[in-house]
């Protein structure tokens, strides 16, 4: 059988359409029916405000940046932050080593961003005083980071606060162990102005004793002691009491008073963190010839990386694995340091691999010996009850053994960083401002969803209930590098801070690190990923293969059309920072 | 506005005017000058269309189709191993029927590597659903050009405007370069019949089935069938507008001629050159240049040739294993005439990667087709070195 | 029909002088064409370019092999290629050289010959370097003037309208340049009109 062979030339036109075309728009063709999966989108934490022990919003003024908001940016930074020109400067940015550009081509440089809006803050008008709103008053004692993080603080949620310093300048360690060419003086007193315009009040001259102590608590309804760690440890080895070993610390704070104490020419500088960086380079400012003497290895060091890289630069001299067993005089006259030889062995409980000795010794000449191998704290005038472990014992949010007694910082055992200070300081603020609040009664927020992150430190913005970034469907996790799709970025490394060369004959004392300048700063935000919060890239729109994405209209970022995302999780792969997740359809 | 212009920049103008919305390219000599130019009138605003820069001509014509599918008005040009590397994006815009406009200056393809002229380039891709216009002057590049948008978005089919590599992109020639306003009267904004659209979602290029795809290459076909007679029409538009005209089949001096040559290309200019001499000593030949040859005008070249003896197909391109490409298709469109209204066809191969083609090799080729009693047999290569 | 060649190296402007030239007589109300040597070349290398003038349009699309007029853009092309090759008898040949016409006696006699000191009028003008002047406008000009084939005004025109920089200086060297040229040859006072 044969069949009509049809429509011969020309032919009846096909009613079958000219090209591959739907007869009917897509939109009835209902994917959404197909997933068995679903994006949602999540704010998560960036590692960098994990990282921060300040609990600093690091994220967040960098999407401000990216957005130009210049201004808008150092506002959310002083939110969380009393003293950014400082930290800009001094701090060990723990931040950076989280960042997660650091696996692609190198950490942002969050310390020269925050730097750059530090100074921003400081060159604008102060701001206002809060209006005090609370009748409880608080009596900060110390005027060191921790001291002045906790007054900031306080005073921004409506607290009378008084700090008590026993100097007769304010800044505690910041001015008393931090020299100059770290940190310019001009620098920090704008910085205290800056924090005594916010409504603090600072006294100093004011020592507070076990004698004065009882007064003091009957005018202030809390007292947070942040009194720091000033005792210079000692080494427990010959002649440490010989004329011409010195606490390194005591050096310091001579330096930074202004004097300049005769060193001679040889000065050994004992230990590896920060301390004996600053008395090293401090010497060698004075004229002399500073050798640094540590018994583990360079890469043991506890100092910020930038601190052993400029010292080496300027010409420090280093001897490792080596560990004081005597001092030494000759002709009635210190001759130098009696070392053991070290060796390193396994790793410690702490993580770092413990020095041992291999039996052989040297011997480093020195007309002064700078010992720097850790401060401990004053426990005067503390009852026994709080102290613990040769430090004050406190809770989560800083409160002593002792109620309505709250302390911090380096006085309470913490790591001893500037960082680590503020972070206490406003922990502090946070647990006195919830303890008044359960004494007059009032409900507290839940203190849970404060951390950046499982292990990060609390926002005060968030407690104060004054966050202004715009949070979807929060996730208190961090976003690790796997997250991050880089195909999306290119490849721009890390700017690097412009550093003067010593200058001895001239300024010997004026600041090194010039940090990035302005407009190199603005450009290294704009490196930051922006781990896990969405900045409206518009790359889930735009790959969406259903259009099912669109602008949002009811205040958030983006709507998703379930009816039409089929699952496919495109959107998921293509974000740049990990801030959309499937989820199990239905579940 | 006349200008002494090369044949490239006639392509640019003529997109100017065109105000094609977006080009996209990859440079290949000698077709660079044309994006180049195009380029430099994007960037200062003369021209407000969006250039794409590719990393090759695939990319070139894969941005062109999507292009041109959401509606706008889509550009690109090419050359030999750029056109062949085209290939399969060719078929995209051909039977995804989307009105691009592709200039090819012919180039011949390697190896032997050569820049120099040759059709095969162009015509290798004869059966990727393109329109195909051969040019033979600067002016009928830039008329041409302007042309090929309109007829392609009357018949919602791409179209490749064709030019010989330095005969025509690299000389420079006056050139009558109409007014903007002019052109627009001519050639309205594009109005897709379809297009990508947010607000009117339709799925595209998706799967068909036996049981459709064969009705649409009915539909491709017949709109090409269709092209012919609307390039007539288009051309009259034209030649209201500007006076010029060009005809998918051209006949010159054929009137009692017992011999035509058959050329398309800028031989055909140097074809009228000797034409005219032979016609001064009294020689009853005259020539029919292919203009058109996707779609192939069969019937226009039935009527051109009608009452001619013997037919000479000059052909600078060939198909390995059959011969001259136009030979070919002209032997297939007259074979089934009657034996007595058929005109004995005689192919000669010439001029490939760029050899001259000078009246004295014309010359040659006149005196070869009229000699008494040769066949009609396969193709002859001119001038092949011994 | 007449046709032209001109010799120069790559980065001298033979081409341009080709376009230029061809303007200049679409200016004047002839047909033109002109166009490269079909190639690739590098800078320094012997170059070609050519232009073809008529009353009518021109049809011949093909290559240039028996000119009538030859410009050579730099004398050192003289004993690098041919470059009468081709040339009809009686043809001219303007030369880029600070001699004279009879410094020439291998082509004079055969060949109208013209010389222009361009190069120096160019380097006077600023126009390339010292070492490497660019000297296909003066070499126009004074082929203006020497051919009788197209006005010296016309050939300024073009040069304004086309060349995007240094035009009043490329004009200026154009007028000193058909100033300057020497004419001899088979007889120099036998300079043709067409």
């Amino acid at each position: 059988m044969s069949e009509p062979i049809g429509t011969s030339v020309p032919p009846r036109r096909p009613a079958t359409p000219p090209i591959a075309v739907s007869a009917t728009t897509t939109e009835v063709n209902k994917t959404g029916a197909w997933k068995y999966i679903r994006p949602v989108y999540h704010d998560r934490v960036a590692p960098c405000n994990q990282g921060c022990p300040a609990g600093v919003d690091v994220e967040g003024y960098m999407a401000l940046l990216r957005e130009g908001k210049i201004d808008e940016a150092a506002e959310l930074l002083a939110l969380e932050h009393p003293m950014p020109a400082v930290t800009g400067r001094v701090c060990n940015h723990p931040c950076e080593s989280g960042c997660n550009r650091g696996h692609f081509d190198g950490a942002v440089a969050i310390h020269a961003v925050e730097r750059m809006l530090g100074d921003r803050l400081l060159a604008a008008a102060p701001p206002a005083p809060a209006a005090p709103t609370r009748t409880e008053r608080v009596a900060v004692v110390g005027s060191g980071p921790a001291g002045l993080a906790c007054a900031y603080h306080l005073a921004a949620m409506g607290y009378p606060v008084d700090v008590l310093e026993r100097e007769d300048r304010a800044g505690g360690m910041l001015r008393q162990g931090i020299p100059e060419y770290r940190l310019p003086r001009d620098v920090l007193d704008a910085q205290i102005r800056r924090i005594e315009a916010s409504g603090v009040t600072i006294h100093t001259g004011v020592q507070v004793t076990e004698a004065t102590l009882p007064e003091i608590r009957s005018r202030y309804s809390v007292i947070f002691f942040a009194t720091g760690a000033y005792l210079g440890r000692l080494l427990g080895v010959e002649g440490e009491e010989l004329p011409g070993v010195w606490q390194g610390l005591d050096f310091l704070r001579r330096v930074n008073a202004g004097l300049r104490p005769p060193l001679g020419e040889r000065v050994a500088v004992i230990g590896g963190g920060n301390t004996a960086m600053d008395c090293a380079r401090t010497a060698l400012r004075l004229g002399a010839r500073p050798i640094v003497v540590y018994r583990r290895t360079r890469d043991e060091m506890p100092a910020i990386a930038e601190e052993i890289e400029d010292a080496w630069r300027e010409g420090v001299e280093f001897v490792f694995l080596a560990a004081p067993t005597a001092f030494r005089t000759a002709d009635g006259l210190l001759s130098g340091v009696a070392c053991a030889r070290m060796k390193l062995a396994d790793a410690g409980p702490d993580g770092r691999r413990r020095p041992v000795a291999t039996g052989e010794s040297l011997f480093v000449q020195a007309d002064t010996v700078l010992l720097a191998t850790g401060e401990d704290p004053e426990l005067e005038p503390w009852p026994e009850e709080v102290v613990r472990g040769g430090a004050v014992a406190i809770d989560e949010w800083g409160e002593t053994a002792s109620p309505l007694v709250f302390a911090g910082g380096d006085v309470s055992g913490d790591e001893r960083t500037v960082a680590r200070a503020l972070g206490a300081g406003k922990r502090a603020a946070i647990g006195i401002d919830r303890a008044l609040r359960r004494r007059a009664g009032v409900a507290t927020p839940d203190t849970s969803a404060l951390r950046w992150g499982p292990t990060g430190a609390p926002s005060v913005a968030r407690w104060r209930d004054a966050d202004p970034v715009l949070r979807v469907a929060p996730l208190n996790e961090v976003v690790p590098f796997e997250d991050v799709n880089t195909a999306h970025f290119q490849l721009r490394p890390r700017n690097a801070d412009r550093h003067a060369a010593l200058d001895a004959a001239g300024a010997p004392f004026a600041e090194v690190n010039g940090g990035l300048g302005d407009d190199v700063a603005l450009v290294e935000a704009g490196r930051c990923f922006n781990c896990g919060v969405c900045n409206e890239c518009e790359l889930c729109l735009i790959f969406c293969g259903d259009v099912a994405i669109s602008h949002s209209h009811d205040g958030g970022r983006f709507d998703i059309d379930m009816n039409f995302c089929k699952g496919c999780g495109v959107c998921a792969a293509e974000c740049p920072r990990g801030a959309i997740s499937m989820t199990r359809e239905g579940l | 506005m006349r200008k002494v212009i090369v044949g490239n920049h006639a392509v640019s103008w003529g997109v100017k005017l065109a105000r094609a919305e977006v080009i996209a390219a990859y440079p290949i000599t000698p077709q660079t000058q044309i994006v180049e130019e195009l380029s430099e009138m994007c960037a200062s605003g003369e021209l407000k269309a969006r250039f794409i820069k590719v990393e090759s001509e695939h990319s070139a014509m894969a941005a062109c189709v999507g292009a041109s599918a959401t509606g706008a008005r889509a550009f690109t040009a090419s050359s030999s191993q750029g056109l062949a590397l085209m290939h399969e994006m060719l078929h995209w815009a051909g039977s995804g029927r989307l009105p691009i406009v592709m200039a090819d200056v012919n180039r011949a393809l390697g190896p032997g590597w050569n820049i120099w002229t040759d059709q095969t380039d162009s015509l290798a891709q004869r059966d990727t659903g393109w329109i195909q216009l051969y040019c033979e002057t600067n002016q009928e590049v830039l008329d041409t050009t302007i042309m090929a948008f309109r007829l392609a978005e009357q018949v919602d089919l791409p179209v490749m405007v064709v030019l010989d590599a330095f005969f025509l992109s690299h000389t420079a020639e006056p050139v009558d370069i109409p007014d903007q306003e002019l052109v627009d009267r001519f050639l309205p904004p594009r109005r897709a019949r379809y297009k990508l659209d947010v607000d009117d979602p339709h799925s595209y290029g998706a799967l068909v089935r036996p049981d459709d795809y064969m009705e649409m290459r009915w539909h491709l076909q017949d709109a090409m069938h269709d092209a012919v007679a609307r390039f007539d029409g288009v051309e009259t538009e034209w030649a209201t507008l500007v006076g010029r005209s060009y005809g998918a089949v051209e006949s010159y001096r054929t009137e009692d001629a017992d011999i035509a040559l058959v050329t398309s290309g800028t031989i055909t200019s140097t074809a009228r050159h000797v034409i005219d001499q032979h016609r001064e000593n009294g020689e009853k030949i005259g020539l029919v240049k292919i203009k058109m040859f996707r779609p192939f005008p069969t019937d226009a070249l039935r009527l051109a040739l009608a009452g001619i003896d013997r037919v000479a197909v000059l052909d600078r391109n060939f198909s390995p294993g059959q011969g001259g490409i136009f030979a070919a298709e002209l032997r297939s469109a007259l074979y089934d005439l009657p034996a007595e209204d058929r005109p004995a066809i005689y192919g000669y191969v010439l001029g490939l990667g760029g050899r001259d083609v000078t009246p004295a090799v014309i010359d040659g080729i006149i005196d070869h087709v009229r000699m008494p009693g040769i066949p009609a047999r396969a193709d002859l290569w001119v001038g092949v070195k011994a | 029909m007449r046709e032209l060649r001109i010799h120069g190296r790559g980065g001298q402007g033979a081409v341009i002088a080709s376009k230029l030239l061809a303007a200049a007589l679409f200016h004047e109300g002839r047909w033109v064409q002109s166009f490269p040597a079909f190639g690739v070349e590098r800078r320094g290398a012997p170059v070609a370019a050519f232009v073809r003038i008529d009353e009518v349009p021109i049809r011949l699309r093909c290559e240039v092999t028996q000119p009538d007029d030859i410009i050579v853009l730099d004398p050192t092309l003289l004993t690098a290629v041919d470059i009468t090759a081709g040339l009809k008898p009686g043809g001219s040949i303007l030369i880029n050289s600070e001699g004279l016409p009879g410094d020439f006696p291998a082509l004079i006699g055969r060949f109208r010959v013209a010389t222009v000191a361009a190069g120096e009028i160019a380097a006077r003008n600023h126009l390339g370097s010292r070492t490497q002047p660019i000297v296909n406008t003066a070499i126009l000009g004074a082929f203006a003037a020497c051919s009788g084939l197209v006005g010296l005004e016309s050939v300024c025109a073009a040069i304004e309208e086309d060349v995007p920089q240094h035009a009043e200086a490329n004009v200026r060297a154009a007028r000193e340049a058909a100033a300057a040229v020497q004419v001899g040859g088979l007889a120099a006072q036998e300079v043709s009109h067409v």
